[in-house]
């Protein structure tokens, strides 16, 4: 993943475009302002459907018990979490610790460059297969220099069916 | 237990925090207090200032805000026991 982070609103930031770009919608409140929970850190849900069309899982046919043939691959999931890390860290908020402000990505965001550089304790928990509208939660856990340590969540329906700690490297 | 006593406990902890938090392949004893933690000493690199910023904050509840003040707490285990206690004493 590629991106820039510092974009304000609640628009996705990243230059990505269809079929790589993964996350649809960035939820926001009635004031229009991402939706942000606060849990130690910023939280920001994003939105994307598994595309039946996109042929992220072509080849992969197939849904005998077990096997991962026609679901998304990890790789893929875990792309899709850090579009939704890029997302935490672009958007504007108050309350997050200031965790995202000190990534660069808020107030003092300068739409830089954003990379992943670092994935560590990526789980997948259920398979995901074309037409699951997921839900990234990111939460910034701590934003220092240049680097940022989001711990991502993919929802769906609320049963967690994958999770990552993402290194981002801004600049 | 005494001044000195505290002192060398609270080096101990964050070489054992550097050691398990940055999964190094040593003993926290062969970490010397007044050796760099970066560079030609330790040889720590950016993604490991940040893992050890995130675990002093876990650990110490002390947080460094920004590079220019952790440029100089994370020069050693003895600034960083320095900084932990003079956040300690003003409770920030």
């Amino acid at each position: 993943m590629t991106g820039a982070a510092g974009a304000p609103g609640s628009s996705f930031p990243g230059p990505h475009r269809y079929p790589f770009r993964f996350v649809d919608r960035v939820a926001t409140d009635r004031d229009d302002r991402p939706l942000v929970e606060i849990s130690g850190g910023a939280v920001l849900p994003g939105w994307t459907r598994a595309g039946a069309n996109d042929g992220h899982a072509e080849g992969r046919t197939g849904s005998a018990p077990g096997s991962l043939l026609g679901t998304y691959p990890l790789t893929l999931l875990v792309e899709i979490m850090a579009q939704g890390a890029l997302a935490a860290l672009a958007a504007p908020g108050e309350d997050d610790g200031g965790e995202a402000a000190a990534a660069g990505g808020r107030d003092g965001g300068n739409g830089g460059p954003v990379h992943l550089a670092g994935i560590d304790g990526a789980v997948l928990h259920s398979r995901v297969v074309p037409g699951d509208r997921l839900r990234v939660e990111t939460r910034v856990e701590k934003a220092y220099g240049r680097l940022a340590k989001v711990a991502c969540r993919l929802d769906r329906n609320g049963e967690t069916v994958a999770e990552a700690g993402l290194l981002l490297a801004m600049g | 237990m005494t001044e000195a006593a505290s002192e060398t406990e609270l080096k101990q902890t964050i070489k054992r925090l550097i050691v398990e938090r940055l999964k190094l392949e040593m003993e926290p004893s062969e970490i010397s207090d007044t050796d760099p933690l970066f560079g030609e000493g330790l040889g720590l690199d950016s993604i490991d200032a940040l893992e050890l910023v995130l675990g002093l904050e876990q650990e110490f509840g002390v947080k460094i805000e920004d590079e220019e003040v952790g440029a100089e707490a994370l020069s050693s285990v003895d600034t960083l026991a320095a900084f932990v206690r003079e956040k300690a004493a003003t409770g920030t």
